[in-house]
């Protein structure tokens, strides 16, 4: 029998051919726009290349929340609060440090000045993860899924009130913050969308890769060990709680990182992004794509994001200019179906189904030819 | 061993220092607006009011985690359905008289609910039994975002008006006593709250039913043995979690006018209280409730009145932080994985 | 306070540790000397699994002391217990079922690695280097106990006796100091306890201390050096074999007072007729 690793390694080598296959066609599509045709025309006027961009963008963040909730077996309600610590905190810091800190305009305005505030950024989340998830993920059963939640909700209202101040200074309130500058290397801008498509996928393809790295080293065997048996894990000398705080860390910073390119993206930022329903939608698009699956992550936020534009698009030609977030039905009724049919995600389930048909295929076969041969 | 004792004591000490620090930046801001006495006070007594809510909401919590294991989610969803299915009710044309006509469209709302709360058990949790916690709780999260959605298909955006009990008009009668202002749905709320939690002793102390489910909440496999299916305790759970639920939405619903995500918010601050009284018992449950609404309340009076939401969340994580059994729960050895479910 | 003996590898003294009212262990002591097979036996509820609960971290004593070459291991959690030396394995398997039989010692070999998640995620040579060293150490693992041929398989698709086998041969790649087994035997046939015996004998020639839980009368009669007997949380017998298989007290716990058969072994169940106990998920 073929060693799992093995088969591991050739699922990996299809994954990126498939990933980079459709990420160089849709992109070349979308930038050259060859004879007219658009990334629109071919997806019936949902997908266009600013799409793809957000598909990339949180294909970076679910990567991260799928190690922590695969691996670490815990789930993050409040993920979004890390989006919008690295949003917010790329916004202000480009924007505004000048007034609230008294950080001099030239440094403000140099090209390097936004990729240090994404590290700082990553760093503050992933120390803000630590701190609160090592203490936390000691104890037993969903306390964490209890802290993200707080946590997603505290966020949510820090950048809506201001962070308690009167006035709009900080984080624009309601408004959220304009402005905010592109992302230069040197005197290159990324920019216009094209550069910043290759931009983004370039990274969550790094951030793929650091994935599939992280799975089959000696932290992803003692991640998935914990996912086996916790107690055998703890026997063998894994410390468990500091190796689920560190992934959740990660997820942070992960998840910040994907903030700050959506400032850099949207070229503003304001708090609906980062509510408690953008959290839930997290979660969907991770259990749509698979909880420990990391090549799961694209196809999830792709899933999602397109079912979204097809449903608001729809529902307000149905509910005739209806406000509000109706398609949260439709994430509740997948995530139920999904955790109860298919808990493993669609990706994988999908594929162990396709897999087990073809194998009992193959039986099927070889009992026919075996009879049909022997003759009676 | 006395190690254990100490230890809890200096734990427990940890907390109640935690919590006073919180207090000394409250009473300072407080002073500074020129809060006397009589403003704490009536902070405290509306955060009270607020507490009971959260009291009813978290006593369905416990009752769920208790006999299930279950965090659920789907808990506000029940608040939502009393408070706008009651709306419904009442807005309909009827021949009786007002008085009973909110009467009625109360408790055919909490039936109404109790047998959504039924549903959901045996549609989303019952086929997903064996799976792991953490699957079941998503899938909460899934029926609870699910339900706000066709509560946003089924009424509107709207934030509806519902009259007080007492007068059956939109401004409620008014006591002032001592110089605080206490409305009479106040003494609805604590009222339903004192009703539940006495029903509910009543419950699990002298009814054989009732005994049956704090015995599979103690110990699942040994109540499996005497007969009693964890499967049906689990369908009473989900059903009077629904029902006490429902009665929160009701009762405050005069005060927070209701609409399709009402239970969002209450049902997040009725799973905080829930933690803080240490999801072992109903009585828990109440302590939790009213402790957070005063602290809640208190906070939010003297600092600004958007962030009133925070306090909860703070509350949340540094119980977690600092006391994660709550304040009834057993000991910090409880909750810490000892992975002593294995052999 | 008693202190503990230089010449003892671990040493138990006064452990106790309460259930609620009930008292699992009661004032137990006991040493295991390095070089030992020591085997601790009694009927079942005598708080055996209880002890090896306590002596690696998983329940923290209610009173008594826990040394091992001199340093107490009181309130150490379980990996840590396992960077002391001790190792252990599980009454109800608990292998890692989702992963492979090679993956599975690898996972035993994790103390002896250090690359975190930067080098894994850069890969880093020295991360690939250990990578390497760790694959085929626990390979040489897999040959000990003879499942080199099925490194690759899934660890569930082993049958039980192989995941038993598997399970060791994770703890061993902890290159323990002291082995604890629990209940090895349990739901072997024959000749696979027989292969056992061959086992974990050997692993004594090679300078490895065993304490080791068991039913299977026969195996802790051929490998042991000494017994001890635990009964109702208490330690009621301590000896040799021999010594021990003739204590009435002994004979007292397992069948009752009025028994006089002198081989009382003989009537203890053979082990493919006990229940193995599988713990409820």
């Amino acid at each position: 029998m073929k060693a799992p690793d093995q088969n591991e390694s050739k699922q990996n080598l299809i994954g990126w051919i498939v990933l980079a296959a459709l990420v160089g066609l849709l992109g070349w599509i979308g930038i050259t726009r060859p004879f007219g045709l658009e990334v629109a025309d071919l997806t019936a006027g949902m997908v266009t290349l600013d799409t793809l961009i957000r598909i990339g963008i949180l294909t970076i963040l679910l990567v991260g929340l799928n190690l922590l909730m695969g691996y670490a077996g815990q789930v993050s309600l409040g993920h979004a609060a890390f989006y919008g610590v690295g949003a917010y905190m790329s916004a202000i810091l480009t924007t505004r440090a000048g007034n609230l800190l008294g950080i001099s305009g030239s440094v403000v305005g140099s090209w390097w000045w936004p990729w240090l505030v994404i590290v700082v950024g990553m760093v503050f989340s992933g120390s803000l993860a630590y701190l609160i998830g090592r203490p936390i993920l000691r104890l037993k059963g969903h306390y964490l899924a209890m802290a993200t939640l707080g946590l997603g909700i505290m966020f949510f209202i820090l950048f809506r009130e201001n962070l308690g101040f009167q006035g709009q200074h900080i984080t624009g309130a309601f408004d959220g913050i304009p402005g905010i500058p592109r992302l230069r290397i040197a005197g290159f801008e990324i920019w216009p969308i094209s550069r910043y498509y290759i931009f983004v996928w370039l990274l969550a393809m790094l951030v793929i890769a650091f994935g599939l790295n992280l799975i089959n080293s000696r932290t992803g065997r003692a991640l998935r060990a914990i996912h086996g048996s916790e107690v055998a894990a703890r026997a063998m000398g894994v410390d468990v709680a500091t190796y689920k705080a560190r992934i959740f860390a990660i997820s942070a910073i992960l998840a910040s990182l994907a903030g700050s390119l959506y400032a850099h993206f949207q070229a503003s930022v304001s708090p609906i992004p980062f509510s408690f329903v953008a959290s839930l939608e997290l979660v969907v698009m991770s259990a749509v794509g698979g909880l420990s699956s990391i090549w799961g992550a694209p196809f999830g936020v792709a899933f999602i994001l397109i079912i979204r534009e097809i449903l608001r698009s729809r529902l307000r030609q149905v509910l005739q200019g209806a406000s509000g977030e109706h398609e949260i039905i439709f994430y509740g009724l997948v995530l139920i179906l999904i955790m109860i049919f298919m808990p493993e995600g669609i990706t994988v389930g999908v594929l162990n189904r396709w897999r087990s048909w073809r194998s009992r295929e193959r039986e099927d076969a070889a009992l026919t030819a075996s009879s049909g041969a022997g003759g009676d | 061993m006395n190690r254990t004792r100490s230890d809890n004591l200096l734990r427990t000490a940890r907390f109640v220092a935690v919590l006073l620090l919180f207090a000394i930046p409250v009473v300072y801001l407080g002073i500074q607006r020129n809060y006397g006495v009589l403003q704490f006070a009536q902070l405290a007594l509306d955060g009270l009011r607020g507490g009971a809510i959260y009291a009813l909401i978290a006593m369905g919590f416990v009752m769920v985690f208790n006999v299930t294991g279950i965090i659920n989610f789907a808990q506000g969803a029940f608040v939502m359905l009393g408070g706008m299915l009651t709306v419904t009710f009442y807005q309909m044309e009827s021949s009786l008289p007002d008085r009973l006509h909110l009467i009625a469209s109360a408790v055919l709302a909490v039936i109404i609910t109790t047998l959504i709360g039924i549903l959901i058990e045996r549609l989303t949790i019952y086929p997903a039994r064996k799976s792991s916690t953490l699957t079941l709780i998503i899938i909460t999260v899934g029926v609870y975002i699910a339900m706000q959605g066709l509560g946003l298909l089924v009424w509107g955006a709207k934030a509806y008006v519902f009259p007080a009990f007492t007068t059956l008009a939109m401004t409620d009668h008014v006591f002032r006593w001592f110089g605080l202002v206490i409305k009479a749905q106040s003494f609805w709320i604590w009222g339903s709250m004192i009703l539940v939690l006495v029903l509910l002793a009543y419950f699990f102390e002298r009814t054989l039913l009732g005994k049956a489910m704090r015995a599979c909440s103690v110990n699942r496999h040994g109540a499996r043995l005497v007969g009693i299916g964890a499967e049906r305790m689990s369908l009473l759970a989900f059903g009077m979690a629904a029902a006490v639920g429902a009665i929160g939405g009701i009762v405050v619903s005069p005060i927070l006018r209701p609409s399709y995500d009402m239970g969002l918010s209450l049902g997040l601050k009725g799973f905080v209280a829930a933690i803080l009284g240490g999801l072992v018992s109903t009585p828990g449950a109440v302590l939790g409730g009213l402790l957070l609404g005063f602290l809640e309340n208190v906070a939010a009076g003297v600092t600004k009145a958007g962030m009133k939401d925070i306090y909860a969340f703070i509350l949340l994580i540094l119980t977690l932080l600092f006391r994660p059994q709550g304040l009834l729960g057993v000991g910090k050895t409880a909750v810490e994985s000892s992975s002593e479910d294995q052999g | 306070m008693a202190q503990p003996v230089t010449s003892d590898l671990l040493s138990i003294l006064e452990l106790q540790k309460w259930f609620g009212g009930l008292m699992a262990l009661n004032h137990v002591s006991f040493d295991v000397h390095p070089g030992e097979i020591v085997a601790l036996i009694g009927p079942n509820g005598a708080g055996k699994t209880t002890l090896f609960n306590l002596v690696t971290g998983f329940y923290e004593p209610d009173g008594g002391e826990l040394y091992f070459k001199e340093e107490s291991l009181n309130g150490l959690p379980p990996n840590g217990i396992a960077r002391k030396g001790i190792v252990r394995t599980f009454q109800n398997l608990q292998i890692f079922n989702n992963m492979s039989v090679l993956e599975n010692v690898m996972v035993g070999l994790h103390l002896r690695g250090h690359s975190g998640v930067l080098a894994a995620a850069l890969r880093l040579p020295s991360a690939l280097r250990e990578e390497k060293f760790i694959r085929e150490k626990a390979l040489e693992y897999l040959q000990l106990v003879g499942l080199a041929g099925r490194a690759h398989d899934p660890a569930d698709s082993l049958p039980f006796g192989q995941q038993r086998l598997l399970e060791i041969a994770r703890a061993l790649a902890a290159e323990p100091t002291l082995l604890l087994l629990d209940e090895p035997a349990a739901g072997l046939t024959q000749s696979e306890t027989l292969n056992l015996d061959e086992l974990i004998t050997g692993l004594r020639e090679d300078g490895l201390t065993i304490l080791l839980v068991e039913h299977d009368m026969e195996l802790v009669m051929s490998i042991a050096d000494r017994v001890i007997v635990l009964h109702y949380g208490m330690k009621i017998a301590e000896g040799t074999p021999d010594e021990v298989q003739s204590n009435p007290e002994v004979i007292n716990a397992y069948l009752g007072a009025d028994w006089q058969q002198d081989d009382w072994r003989s009537w203890l169940p053979k082990p493919s007729q006990l229940d193995t106990e599988v713990a409820d998920a």
